[in-house]
């Protein structure tokens, strides 16, 4: 049957063409791109040098998939454990402990490798000076706990959402039923929480896998995928081998992506029963509180004692070798950072809209609009956090620093790396929206899935047409979803070095990769000055956001009451 | 049926039980100075307006709510700090509360593979607890591919198979449509009344508690109103309130100073519809410094055209102010001497139009003056 909904005017037609015209120019080209030096002969000689352990004497690919098991399976457990302690145990400053337990996600990437190695590196604060030990971060043990605590508010966050949507009552009908505490949590609570550690051990096997920035500062001489992709570029600029690499890397990473999305996501049992029954209670059984509070508490104080690090080791003159305070490394990055700063900010505050339009448009035609293609627009919006950030970034490298051309037409001059137009700014912002797109669009989508149709139906009925309908009705009531997309893209663009750092150019400079370069360089005051600033920034258009969220929201509520 | 019960019934008693939740200011008392002695193998109403603590005092006796203040025993023995997994107690819940994880013969099983009980007892024990409520044919489905209704039953198959004194119900059929509630509830007395549990059985619905209990708890505020039986709680309510909650009521009201004793027991003469009626007073004796009310249920209340014999009842010039037809039975409002009556007669041929003159009559035996 046709509703006005399925009804298209040539608007509409109009505004599909041009989504997915972006979507394939942000994500779908540079892929496609990379698949096509994968597949050339010199791609496919570093594809199966790579499946069968690389060039050099360790097992590359081995090393990664250890990695990514081991991240994943510390991120999950210890995300389990910071959500349950969030919603389950009775405590004050449970804000304060949900900003810490989020900080690692709108911190650089170096942050906590840079800090990791301050307290616990070969001169470590803690190790050396504290305890005497001698112990060697770089490798395999320090890259799997920066990670871990990296990746764990991905985890931590699922975890919180699924927790709070366990039906409490489950629970009393377990223990009505003689089942003691612990019963109730190993044969009613982790049994419906299953997909949760699925799903958290998958996106952190993904993001562990993929990830380059820390195995860059801290793998020393441990090598994974993302960093002999790295090599075969910086050192050698062998493209098309790396791309090659990148095949070994991009299969398990988007198999395992979408197994997530579309397998475990789908098996989610959690709120099935009738209607859900109030806020969870808190834990009562000792035996149950205890770890919960001993674990939440190690991990927490093991975060902020990174953070404090960072802090405190932009003022010193070198944190743990020389402690007296300086203002240097503030000079330093406002001397020669500042630009970096700017441009950082500008990029982000330029990338994000333009995520959040994409994003939610693409959410709008996906339930609304369109019906079997619908399915294949979802999976190439979330093609760009599918794809790891290594693999995007050396597709738009491959992509984008030459100019485009279409039978024989110029289409597009180069738009990254060296010497493309505007100093590469524009595939940097590209690379923001593809990484920012899937957030705006998955949020988008869940609250368009919650917005009954009857509403649009009803403003239809009312004269309006399709797109008054989309700016005046659907719009509005997706607004906060659109809010989330936006701060998600604003962290991500700020902080990212991965995705971009094959086509960072001198004349662009972003602040992550100046960190990355004061860290090669050894330079960690300066490191630790830069991350706390950009942390700082991050928080301020954080908090600003949300402000003006609240003014928007309060003021269309009191409208809302004199209609 | 072939569950046995090895658990004899048990009694339940609170004694002054006190419930105060704390809130960010201060306490809200939800019950107070509850006091109730359930009898082995007794299904005890709670009824009562929303608000009024029912599913608190159910959820003191499962041990998910702490008790403030007074004595819980069942079976004559305290539990007042005893777990909610250690009381012998089961509970079916409003929402089902079916594990989504678990298919419908693992629900079933829950509780019996917690106690370890041997492989063949819980096969044998599940298997006549889902044929006695009837869903042997869905053992292998997920709880989210029943109905409603199925989901219920599954619910309270869990709930009996592990053979507990006390089994509670918090507003089982709230979820369930009008036919299919009724259905149930007669499902759930039978099984009740099979397996002699004694039962406490939450619900706003009066005609459910009517139906199903062998005593009503009427609450209100946090306090017992009236404790009896269906037909003590209808015909001889204690006072206005419960009159007024279970079924439809005529509360007319009393000038004290006209009353005079009557000639039987309890009974008063009471100026009602211009002549002195003898009525009985429930509860307590008539005592003038209160303030008293006559109740007159609609059924009491007969309607007549003008034209019509009388029955020799005494009965009075009338107007009809309402009808409205039933099927099975008529409601007629009619205006007396500036009172609005409410009638209900049941069977044919009772017609009137709004406006029409009639008379209007009241069987003094059925009304009752209660405390206001
Ligand atoms: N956790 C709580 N904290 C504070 N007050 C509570 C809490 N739970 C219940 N109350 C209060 O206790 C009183 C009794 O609540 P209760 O849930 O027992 O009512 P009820 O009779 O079951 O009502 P309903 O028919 O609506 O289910 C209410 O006034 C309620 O607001
Ligand atoms: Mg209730």
């Amino acid at each position: 049957m046709k509703n006005f909904i399925t009804r298209s005017s040539w608007h509409v037609w109009a505004l599909t063409a041009a989504v997915v015209l972006a979507l394939y120019f942000i994500v779908l080209f540079p892929t496609l791109r990379l698949l096509g030096q994968a597949f050339s002969s010199r791609g496919l000689e570093g594809f199966t040098t790579s499946l069968q352990g690389g060039q050099g004497d360790q097992n590359v690919l081995l090393n990664t998939v250890i990695l990514g098991v081991l991240v994943g399976l510390l991120g999950m457990i210890g995300g389990f454990v910071l959500a349950m302690a969030r919603t389950r145990l009775n405590f004050r400053g449970k804000r304060l402990f949900h900003w810490i337990a989020m900080l690692p996600l709108i911190s650089p990437p170096f942050a906590i490798a840079t800090a990791t190695v301050t307290l616990f590196g070969k001169r470590g604060i803690i190790t050396d000076k504290l305890l005497g030990l001698e112990v060697d971060v770089y490798g395999l043990p320090g890259l799997v706990i920066v990670l871990a605590l990296s990746f764990t508010p991905v985890s931590y966050m699922n975890f919180c959402g699924m927790i709070r949507n366990l039906d409490p009552t489950l629970e009393e009908a377990a223990q009505s039923l003689g089942a003691s505490h612990i019963k109730t949590l190993t044969k009613v609570i982790l049994p419906m929480l299953l997909p949760g550690f699925a799903t958290a051990f998958l996106l952190l096997f993904v993001e562990a896998a993929a990830d380059l920035a820390n195995p860059l500062a801290l793998g020393g001489d441990f090598h994974v995928l993302a960093s002999e992709i790295y090599f075969a570029v910086a050192g050698n600029g062998d493209v098309a081998y790396a791309a090659g690499v990148a095949l070994a890397l991009l299969i398990p990473s988007v198999s395992v992506f979408f197994i997530q999305r579309y397998w475990v996501g789908k098996k989610s049992v959690v709120s099935v029963s009738g209607k859900p029954a109030g806020e969870p209670r808190p834990l009562s059984s000792p035996w149950i509180k205890a770890p919960i509070a001993v674990l939440a508490g190690a991990w927490m104080t093991l975060i902020v004692l990174m953070y404090v690090t960072i802090a405190v080791g932009g003022f010193a003159s070198i944190l743990g070798v020389d402690n007296t305070l300086s203002l240097e490394h503030y000079r330093f990055i406002f001397r020669l950072g500042s630009d970096a700063i700017t441009t950082t900010v500008s990029m982000t505050l330029v990338a994000a809209p333009i995520a959040v339009i994409i994003g939610s448009l693409t959410a709008w035609l996906v339930v609304r609009r369109l019906k079997k293609s619908a399915g294949i627009l979802d999976l190439i919006g979330v093609l760009g956090l599918a794809v790891p950030g290594t693999i995007l970034g050396l597709g738009y490298a491959i992509a984008y620093s030459s100019p485009t051309w279409l039978f024989g037409h110029q289409l597009l001059p180069a738009i990254a790396a060296g010497g493309s137009v505007l100093g590469g700014a524009v595939g940097i912002i590209m690379v923001y929206v593809a990484r920012g797109v899937p957030a705006s669009q998955q949020s988008s989508i869940a609250a368009l899935r919650q917005v009954s149709v009857s509403l649009e139906e009803a403003a239809a009925s009312l004269g309006a047409g399709p797109m008054a309908v989309l700016r005046k009705v659907t719009a509005p009531l997706i607004a906060q979803s659109m809010l989330t997309g936006f701060t998600y893209t604003v962290t991500r663009s700020m902080t990212v070095i991965t995705a971009i750092i094959f086509i960072v150019t001198p004349e662009t400079k972003v602040m992550a990769g100046q960190i990355l370069d004061e860290v090669d360089a050894g330079r960690f005051g300066n490191a630790f000055a830069y991350c706390t600033v950009l942390i700082g920034l991050v928080l301020a258009i954080l908090i600003a956001t949300e402000l003006l969220n609240r003014l928007v929201s309060r003021r269309s509520h009191t409208s809302k009451e004199t209609v | 049926m072939t569950i046995d019960l090895h658990a004899e019934p048990s009694s339940v008693r609170f004694t002054n039980i006190t419930k105060r939740y704390k809130t960010g200011r201060g306490s809200v008392t939800a019950v107070e100075g509850f006091n109730l002695s359930i009898e082995p193998g007794e299904l005890v109403s709670f009824l009562g307006p929303s608000g009024c603590g029912k599913t608190t005092t159910l959820r003191m006796v499962a041990g998910f709510e702490e008790i403030t203040d007074g004595e819980l025993t069942i079976a004559g023995r305290r539990v007042n700090d005893i777990e909610p997994h250690r009381r012998p107690i089961s509970m079916v819940f409003q929402s089902y509360a079916l594990f989504p994880h678990l298919n419908v013969r693992e629900n079933v099983a829950f509780g019996l593979k917690l106690r370890h009980e041997p492989k063949d007892k819980i096969q044998e024990l599940v298997d006549s607890a889902m044929e006695s409520m009837n869903i042997s044919q869905y053992a292998k489905r997920a709880p989210h591919e029943l109905s409603g209704g199925q989901q219920q039953r599954v619910a309270l198959a869990r709930a009996i198979v592990t053979e507990p004194r006390v089994l509670l119900f918090d507003e089982p059929l709230s979820n369930l449509d009008a036919k299919l509630r009724v259905r149930m509830r007669t499902e759930i007395r039978r099984i009740q009344s099979e397996l002699g549990i004694t039962s406490i059985f939450v619900t706003h619905d009066q005609e459910e508690a009517m139906s199903i209990s062998d005593r009503i708890v009427v609450m209100r505020d946090g306090r017992i109103e009236q404790v009896g039986n269906p037909q003590e709680i209808y015909q001889e309510p204690a006072n206005a309130f419960v009159a007024d909650f279970i079924g439809s009521s005529n509360l007319l009201e009393v000038d004290a100073s006209a009353v005079e004793l009557g000639a039987g027991d309890n009974e008063v003469l009471v100026p009602v519809l211009g002549t002195r009626m003898p009525i009985r007073t429930t509860g307590r004796p008539w005592d003038p410094s209160h303030s008293w009310k006559v109740l007159i249920r609609p059924e009491s209340v007969r309607v007549r055209h003008e034209d019509e014999a009388s029955a020799g009842a005494h009965d009075v010039e009338a107007r009809v102010r309402g009808y409205q037809y039933f099927g099975d039975h008529v409601r007629v409002e009619c205006e007396v001497d500036g009172l609005v009556l409410e009638s209900r007669m049941y069977g044919h041929g009772h017609h009137f139009d709004a406006g029409d003159a009639c008379r209007v009559s009241i069987v003094a035996e059925d009304s009752r003056l209660i405390r206001d």
